[in-house]
């Protein structure tokens, strides 16, 4: 059973349309990531679905039930926002213990409650202060100890670890995980940090001007993407882009670009291997560029080494080949991993063809 | 520091010496001559600082049988608006003021909350009802005394509390809808989220958070109320008086030229005014939604 269903969501602010004809489901006990870049419309998505914008179209379902025109509180839905929002004028406790106080719960069942969320959460010593007292670390988890007080059929997080260092960024992401698979929470997380998409979630979402650009598990997301958007706003550092023109056909078909022509791996397996047209481009990982300081037959093609990015695992490289820049990534004891001249190698593979027009993947 | 900082610093400082001076010297001189007797009042040379100071002139607004005394002792016969007490004139002020700034300021948060919250009349509509008060009250004066006529509300408690809301209810709510706009909505959307509805949101999230506001709108207000006094004079006749007139009836062609008497008619009625500001003063305190949200 699917826990949310909208069909057909849009809504716009004057003349900014914040999403646009939003279609998707969310299953039971689902992990679903929504990622995408500053003011693509996530935020105004969850807004949409807790209830507090209306959708200018579009309906919403909750485990079944329509709720388009239910109020925020009828939904039995949580959020997290994305600017925290606490009661500034409550302590801690009364701001973790606020949800559970509207529905009404027994004052004894309330503080129980909030002494474990505060447990779990470590921030029992700031329960009796006010936020503005607070570290940002200590706000944030506050406001995740209201999100997650009382049990919800569906519970969104708006960038929950934003503005958080490092360490508690990776407990709290072990600590979702963790709710996630112990109480099989539907939860809807999004960020724009592709990182926490792609390690936290079953199925992510690219949301990108207010649309979905794609909707797939992390691994399809990340091998198959579908639009040039996506293979660029996933991976890091990005999908190289190639313009290229399609040379034979059937088994010969070759790709030819400026100082390349390579095979296409398994092109049989694209329905529309037969309607390609002449001029295209295509999509290429950086890891999947293969880099030797000498010339080979898996290494035909010269280049040049113009910058060297080291991260410490791993290096970047940044060559300039078939008249751009291209990024590569070898370790960081690599011989290629210094400038100068080296030789290259790819095979591109079928599912990684651009349509240049439509900025799509050919399927 | 060198010559000419001196000199620039210098200047600075007689600047605000003399403005000082200029808008304290009314304030001085009111209550300076509503400490002088009779003979002092209108004397030249100008007497600054009385010999002789009285509390004649306070016991003449206060106790008619003061005012009596005064009127056979010195000017034969006295107004009958005049010889009545002041308690009256304070009494009719403080009901209407505080009843209208009360209503301006519960209307004026409603409506500004929804103004802000749910754009009711369009972007331009705050900005419109501005514009309401950029006529001058006079130009409007006559047609609502004919109305007030035809609707019996003229020398009423509720007449005059009904045009005291009607006119400073603009000001209640472009001054509240600045306070509401700094208030995230999210604070709100969090309450809704978590169990509540809309107005109890409002009321338990959003109101103690502008209380400051609300209460220095209300301040602003009462001040309007309180020295208003052209609606005073034409919506009234002798049934209803408020403090202006009364100080106004101080100096008039029946009662003669009683400056000192409204002197201290008027010391007295800025009183309360200050009262009010001081009883307040601790809740004008701003930056209340400091951790509230992340910046």
């Amino acid at each position: 059973m699917s826990s949310l269903s909208a069909q057909g969501l849009s809504k716009s602010f004057g003349d900014l349309c914040a999403l646009s004809d939003i279609d998707f489901e969310v299953a039971d006990g689902e992990f679903f990531c929504v990622v995408g870049p500053t003011n693509a419309g996530k935020s105004t998505l969850l807004k949409t679905i807790a209830g507090l914008h209306r959708p200018d179209s579009g309906h919403i379902h909750l485990g079944g039930r329509p709720v388009t025109d239910l109020e925020p509180r009828a939904r039995n839905v949580s959020l997290l926002f994305q600017n925290i929002a606490l009661f500034p004028t409550q302590t801690g406790r009364e701001n973790i213990g606020f949800p559970l106080r509207a529905a009404e719960l027994p004052e004894s069942e309330v503080a129980n409650r909030v002494e474990e969320v505060a447990a779990m959460l470590k921030v029992g010593h700031v329960l009796d202060r006010l936020p503005q007292t607070f570290s940002g670390g200590e706000q944030q988890r506050v406001a995740i100890g209201r999100a997650i007080a009382r049990p919800c059929d569906l519970l969104m997080l708006d960038e929950p670890l934003t503005n958080l260092d490092a360490r508690i960024r990776i407990a709290l992401r072990i600590e979702f995980k963790n709710l996630h698979r112990r109480l099989r929470q539907t939860l809807i997380y999004v960020t724009h940090d592709q990182v926490e998409a792609i390690s936290m979630s079953d199925r992510i979402a690219v949301l990108n001007q207010g649309r979905f650009e794609q909707i797939g598990t992390p691994d399809e997301i990340y091998h198959r993407p579908a639009s040039v958007f996506v293979a660029q706003f996933i991976g890091q550092p990005p999908m190289n882009i190639i313009g290229a023109e399609i040379q034979g056909d059937g088994d010969d078909t070759l790709l030819a670009g400026p100082g390349f022509r390579v095979p296409v791996a398994d092109l049989e397996t694209l329905e529309s291997a037969g309607r390609l047209p002449r001029q295209l481009s295509f999509g290429l990982r950086p890891e999947a560029l293969r880099v030797a300081k000498t010339e080979s037959a898996e290494t035909p093609f010269p280049g040049q080494v113009v910058w060297v990015e080291r991260l410490g695992s791993k290096a970047v490289l940044d060559l300039r080949f078939a008249e751009q820049i291209v990024k590569a990534v070898v370790p960081p004891e690599h011989a290629t991993a210094a400038e100068g001249p080296v030789w290259l190698g790819f095979t591109p593979k079928a599912e990684h063809l651009i349509d240049s027009e439509r900025a799509l993947f050919f399927r | 520091m060198n010559d000419s900082q001196i000199w620039v610093t210098l200047l600075k400082r007689s600047a605000v010496v003399i403005s000082m001076f200029i808008a304290f010297f009314p304030i001085y001189w009111l209550i300076a001559t509503s400490f002088k007797p009779f003979d002092e009042w209108a004397s030249w040379p100008p007497i600054w600082l009385t010999d002789n100071p009285t509390l004649q002139n306070y016991r003449i607004v206060f106790f008619p049988e003061a005012a009596r005394e005064f009127a056979a002792a010195q000017q034969g016969s006295l107004d009958y608006k005049v010889s009545g007490s002041a308690w009256k004139a304070f009494q009719d002020s403080a009901i209407i003021s505080t009843l209208a700034t009360f209503f301006s300021v519960v209307f004026g948060t409603l409506a500004a909350y929804s103004m802000v919250r749910f754009r009711t009349g369009g972007d331009n509509y705050p900005f419109q009802f501005l514009t309401v008060r950029m006529m001058p009250p006079i130009a409007v004066v006559v047609p609502i005394v004919a109305l007030f006529s035809v609707l019996r509300l003229s020398d009423t408690y509720f007449g005059l509390t009904l045009a005291y809301t009607a006119f400073t209810l603009p000001f209640s709510i472009w001054m509240i809808r600045s306070f509401i706009e700094e208030i995230p909505s999210e604070l709100e959307g969090a309450a809704m989220v978590h169990g509540m509805g809309q107005f109890r949101a409002f009321l338990t999230v959003t109101l103690p958070l502008i209380k400051g506001g609300v209460l220095s709108t209300a301040l602003f207000i009462f001040i309007l109320n309180w020295s208003e006094f052209l609606f005073a004079l034409v919506l009234t006749a002798g049934n209803v008086i408020t403090v202006t007139l009364q100080v106004a009836n101080y100096v008039s062609a029946s009662s003669g030229k009683l400056y000192g008497v409204q002197a201290a008619m008027g010391t007295v009625s800025t009183l309360p005014v200050i009262l009010f500001g001081y009883i307040i003063q601790r809740h004008l305190v701003r930056g209340l939604t400091f951790g509230a949200i992340k910046r």
